[in-house]
């Protein structure tokens, strides 16, 4: 199963290293006090990041080669992650913390192109993680050690990984995707400056106070709160092709979310998300409070809004409701290795050259796109994690299948990666979304879009069409064990009666297999939004977006959401809401 | 310990709020908080139908910490966080009879309790914010107990039950307020600690992976429940650790790791003394580089004071905790339960230990030959007191120590809730009558050997640590092999010796205890008269028991490490059994180690 959990990323300084430091210790000290922590790498001279690793990787690779089973590929990433958060709840910071932190993450194979230790077996993960380890890399000495200790692991563990594959190979009837295991590329070198982490924390403290603070005077809001993240993460990467890559990437985020209760027991949530590159641009006071006192509308609205029944029929799904969909129902499907696992349900691996989606409708991948109107989209990045350039892939072609997201891992008829090998920290790789784009031909707008619905719910009979303006994620069921099906959770639906009129339930989640749903899809409109989310899968999680109008769909379905029977809190709330007071740094209201 | 303006005194409701009053400072807009909401929820709260809460405590803990981690002089990850966090309990039905020590086994499964569930709270004392939490946070905790409570009338309402112990303890009230201190350190000096003490691994090619870290945290925790019991404590921790891994000769990986505590970083040994800690470890490390496999064996076992240390803390401190066994109105399920109940408690007066050896707990003894004991505490995780308390004297068992859940005779609290959900000693001094000199220890331990017939005895100088537990590369092959074990499980002995009849020496790879019940005490045969003190940190693994785990969970109700210290000398078991605890063993690394190779 794959689930996507989408809520709605400075001077040139390459890693550089220092030799061992012989100085005794109060001239250490008074150096520590020069440099921070978080910045530790400005203790270092000398050397290069990328050096040392090219070094050590072509020492290990020749020796290891005099070996039984030699490995034919080698590759060593490091990814530093600098991070700083802060989260308030109520008008008052709550919790803050930073670290700084570098990992290693070794892929090497043995075997060879053809048929390696990562070959998927039935039952089986396609690559085991490896675990996500620490490194050093301020010192050459401690890097090299490191990266030698961990590479005997690796080499350890796919001796015994293909020892298992070869087995299971000889062992059952020939697979149907008689593709390799891993493809060639050519290799890469791209190195660009390292970027520092822009987090002041007492700004963002005081700005997180300041959002939050306006949930304090409303009576209906029981729960709240509010984060400011902030991560650079730098990657080394070095492989045995000859691809040596250093990229830099930051991104902010800003989450905003609330609860109310119905009187039902029912817990009403709103999730807002802001995300960028720059931390100055998540401050936006004014689009921040106008976000914020409009899901406490919302909220009041909700509270007050029917349950809706199971309904099959006619809606319409907003920008950012079709941009989760797509990821969903399309997205993950489309994911590369799922064409070849035995144990996924293959759902679009015949599918190729087959109308999909209404003529007019493409669906593009393309992590090379950094902005989208005046938004970052943090789907962006240069190379994946194999050191493959991001690629724009056309899947969807004037409503036809074109292709697949491909990792390194090739499938019959894709025997190339278009950049799309992802991971989180200490995963394996594979094929992952990037920014998905929904562009439609011929759209209308959103007026006649709305009344092409009421045409459908006409001609249906149905007494009304739904309107999903808000969804806060979902997941899709892949594998061959389970029900290929998506269930994405709404948190605004409209109904809209055949007079036009709009009235606000609570209470469904969208549900559907893909296949059917996208025959279903009928119309777009121009009014393009943008969600930007974190998505989890088998190789942990990674940023990811989608850039879509809203979209007709003749026939949906929905089924109940589960729904807490507590009741709401017995004492009345201690805070007289009206009065409630923004303290200032110095504890005095404002 | 800072003890600082604190004040310790039993006394009336009265008096109890003097004493607020001419306490109020820093601080003052928090207890406001804490004690208008107790008051209102006390007073209001109620389900129609369902009884109002008869008790309620709030323990706020904050807690910040630095950590920081070095390889080899290089930073490898450092982190910082601050956090405030409210921890609510609610009873609902009196003393006699309430929602806790009740298992719900009605749908016959088991309900794993996860743990006091904590909230966030507002770092400033924003006295709306804090009344806010605290509101919804009662709320849930109010609602859960009503529905507990009623499970558990309901399972017992068709069962004769004889003379119940009462489930809460009738306790007088207990004010007690610690000041802070400033503390005399910087992040850049614990930066330079781990730094300097990961370089102690630099000339050591045979070391695989090693680190160093510095860890400094500061806690402090406000308790105030609807008794009037009300104090606040600050526990300034700081840990440095270093840990090595390589593999011996034959394959089997090896570990080592070395721990330095103090109560603050301004504490701490000199970093020469701190760094010579960990270069001895590389070097034991490195002789237990061609140690032997020894697959199995029973026979006499001498704990050196250190390990002995460490292994009481993992097989004997439990023991000293009175915990009842839930109750479930299901009679199969009460006998399940009946068969891990700790066997201390049926065993009051009676002998546990050989008559040579007494042990008793006093957390209110703050050091010991010259040290700080960290184990020691003034009030516990209920606002209760600490004092002394005679366990065992001269073999005999006399009591166990308690929280407020009394347990069969034991029904005061003895200051003991240090956070988990079973009692645990703060400061355990295992007292011979007499001992016997290292040398004459080992020469007994060879006599037991000639007596089995056998060629050799085994001497155990170091038992892996739980602290292991928190590095990133948590050993958990090792927790795995304690798990097999059978009895009551503890952590391999990482650092044994087999010492022939001849004298000789031979190191043996790490070997784990099995089958050790807690009859295996009685078989203590000599102890050393030499005593030493080991700060050991509490770990979930090695100090919870599984009763627990199923009605308390694994709370946290502490903010940083929480200690236990223990005085013991060394330990002559006539008879224990322990097999190999080395898995599988892999091939040496084919590619020379980059630093030998230079």
């Amino acid at each position: 199963m794959t689930s996507s959990d989408l809520h709605g990323v400075s001077g040139m300084q390459h890693g550089r290293l220092r030799h061992r430091d012989k100085r005794p210790l109060s001239d250490i000290s008074n150096a520590l006090c020069v440099c921070s922590l978080v910045a530790a790498t400005q203790l270092c001279a000398d050397a290069d990041v990328l050096d040392v690793m090219q070094d050590e990787l072509n020492r290990s690779f020749k020796v290891l080669q005099e070996e039984p089973t030699p490995p034919y590929y080698l590759s060593y990433e490091i990814t530093e992650s600098a991070s700083a958060n802060i989260s308030a709840s109520f008008g008052e910071v709550i919790n803050r913390g930073s670290s700084t932190t570098r990992y290693i993450d070794i892929n090497l194979r043995v075997g060879d192109f053809s048929l390696d230790n990562t070959h998927p077996v039935e039952g089986g993960t396609v690559i085991p993680d490896l675990g996500a380890y620490t490194i050093a890399i301020d010192d050459v000495d401690a890097l090299r050690t490191t990266l030698w200790y961990r590479t005997d692991m690796a080499f350890k563990t796919a001796l015994s990984q293909f020892t298992r594959v070869r087995n299971r190979v000889q062992t059952t009837v020939e697979a149907d995707d008689k593709s390799g295991d891993f493809s060639v590329v050519e290799p890469s070198t791209y190195i660009e400056e390292k970027r520092e982490l822009d987090a002041d924390m007492e700004l963002w403290g005081r700005k997180l106070q300041e959002y939050t603070h306006p949930f304090a005077t409303s009576p209906v809001v029981q729960t709240n709160s509010a984060s400011i993240s902030g991560e650079v993460e730098t990657r080394w990467f070095v492989n045995t092709d000859g691809s040596r890559v250093l990229v830099s990437q930051p991104y902010y985020r800003m989450v905003i979310s609330a609860t109310a209760k119905a009187d039902d027991g029912m817990v009403l949530g709103l999730v807002r998300t802001f995300d960028s590159v720059a931390p100055d641009r998540l401050l936006k006071d004014e689009e921040v409070l106008a976000t914020v006192n409009t899901m406490i509308d919302e909220l009041k609205a909700l509270r007050e809004a029917p349950l809706v029944d199971p309904y099959t029929g006619p809606a319409l799904l907003s920008g950012r409701a079709t941009g989760v969909f797509l990821h969903e129902v399309l997205g993950h499907p489309l994911e590369g290795h799922r064409q070849k696992s035995e144990d996924e349900s293959q759902t679009f691996r015949k599918q190729v050259g087959e109308q999909l989606l209404p003529e007019g409708f493409s669906v593009v991948f393309d992590p090379s796109m950094e902005v989208f109107g005046e938004t970052d989209l943090i789907g962006n990045y240069k190379f994946d994690n194999e050191g493959v350039r991001g690629q724009r892939v056309v899947v969807i072609d004037n409503g036809v299948l074109k292709g697949f997201l491909m990792s390194r891992a090739p499938i019959e008829g894709y025997p190339e990666s278009n950049g799309h090998g992802r991971k989180q920290i200490g995963h394996a790789v594979v094929a992952r979304q990037s920014n998905l784009l929904l562009e439609v031909d011929d759209p209308v707008s959103s007026e006649e879009l709305e009344a092409m619905l009421l045409e459908q719910v006409e001609e249906q009979g149905k007494e009304f069409g739904l309107y999903f303006k808000d969804i806060t994620g979902g997941f899709t069921t892949t594998q061959r064990n389970s029900p290929s099906a998506f269930n994405v959770t709404p948190v605004l639906v409209y109904k809209i009666y055949r007079d036009g009129s709009k009235e606000l339930v609570r209470g469904v989640n969208l549900i559907g297999t893909p296949l059917a749903t996208l025959s279903e899809v009928k119309a777009g409109a121009t009014d393009i939004e943008i969600f930007n989310g974190i998505c989890g899968g088998e190789s942990g999680s990674v940023p990811v977006s989608a850039v879509a109008p809203s979209i007709l769909i003749s026939q949906i379905e929905v089924q109940k959401a589960e729904i807490s029977r507590d009741i709401p809190p017995i004492l009345p709330s201690p805070v007289d809401n009206s009065s409630a007071q923004l303290m200032n740094s110095t504890g005095d209201t404002q | 310990m800072r003890r600082a303006g604190a004040c310790a005194i039993a006394l009336c409701w009265l008096a109890l709020a003097g004493c607020l009053q001419a306490q109020e400072s820093e601080g003052d807009i928090l207890r406001r908080a804490m004690q208008d909401e107790l008051d209102r929820s006390l007073s209001e709260l109620q389900l129609e139908g369902e009884p109002k809460p008869y008790f309620i405590s709030y323990t706020v803990t904050e807690l910040e910490s630095h950590s920081m981690r070095y390889v080899l002089g290089s930073h490898d990850s450092s982190s910082t966080n601050l956090r405030r966090t409210l921890f609510v309990a609610v009873r609902v039905g009196n003393s006699e009879l309430d929602n806790t020590g009740f298992l719900d086994v009605s749908n016959d499964q088991i309900a794993i309790n996860l743990g006091i569930i904590g909230t966030a709270l507002p770092l400033r004392d924003n006295y709306d914010e804090l009344r806010r939490v605290m509101w919804l946070a009662t709320d849930a905790a109010y609602k859960a107990a009503t529905k507990t409570y009623s499970a558990k009338r309901s399972a017992l309402e068709n069962q004769i039950v004889g003379s119940r112990t009462p489930d809460f303890s009738e306790e007088e009230p207990h004010l007690y307020l610690e000041e802070s201190d400033q503390l005399g350190f910087s992040l850049e000096e614990l930066a330079g600690i781990a730094r300097e003490v990961s370089q102690a691994f630099a000339d050591q090619p045979n070391v695989f992976a090693s680190s160093a870290h510095v860890q400094s945290t500061v806690s402090s925790r406000t308790y105030l429940d609807t008794e009037g019991n009300h104090n606040r404590l600050y526990t300034p921790q700081c840990t440095v650790g270093a840990t090595a891994r390589t593999q011996a000769l034959d394959g089997a990986a090896i570990h080592d790791s070395t721990y330095t505590y103090s109560r603050s970083c301004s504490d701490l040994p000199a970093i020469d003394s701190l760094r010579a800690k960990a270069v001895a470890m590389a070097q034991r490390l490195e002789a237990r580089r061609d140690a032997e496999p020894l697959y199995v064996y029973s026979g006499p076992v001498l704990f050196e004071p250190d390990a002995a240390a460490h292994f009481l803390n993992q097989v004997l401190a439990k023991l000293l905790g009175a915990t009842s066994v839930p109750e479930t109105g299901n009679p199969q399920w009460d006998s399940n339960l009946e068969q891990v109940a700790n066997p201390f408690v049926a065993k009051i007066d009676a002998r546990v230990f050989p008559r040579t050896i007494s042990v008793f707990n006093d957390p209110t003894i703050s050091d010991y030959q010259g040290r700080p004991l960290l184990g020691s505490y003034a009030v516990d995780a209920e606002g209760m007191p600490t004092r002394r308390t005679e366990l065992i004297s001269n073999g005999i068992l006399k009591t166990l120590l308690t929280t407020r859940d009394p347990v069969n005779k034991l029904v005061n609290s003895t200051g003991s809730h240090r956070g988990y959900g079973n009692p645990l000693p703060g400061n355990l001094f295992i007292q011979p009558e007499s001992g016997l000199s290292m040398d004459e220890l080992r020469t007994e331990l060879i006599e037991l050997a000639k007596e089995n017939g056998s060629e050799f005895a085994l001497l155990v100088r170091k038992m892996q640590s739980m602290e292991d537990f928190d590095g990133s590369e948590s050993p958990l092959d090792e927790l795995f092999q304690t798990q097999f074990a059978g009895g009551i499980s503890a952590m391999p002995a990482i650092d044994v010796v087999k010492i022939y009849t001849d004298g000789r020496e031979v190191q043996v790879l790490p070997l784990v205890v099995t089958d050790f019940v807690d009859s295996h005490f009685r078989d203590i045969v000599a102890t050393s008269a030499e005593t030493v003190h080991a700060d050991v940190a509490i770990s979930p693994f090695a100090n919870m028991n599984i009763l627990s785990l199923f009605t308390e969970g694994i709370s946290a109700l502490h903010g940083g490490k929480e200690f236990i210290s223990i005085i013991t000398p060394a330990l002559l078991f006539e008879d224990l059994s322990l097999r190999s605890a080395v898995g599988f063993k892999p091939n040496l690394p084919a590619v020379p180690h980059p630093l030998a190779q230079d």
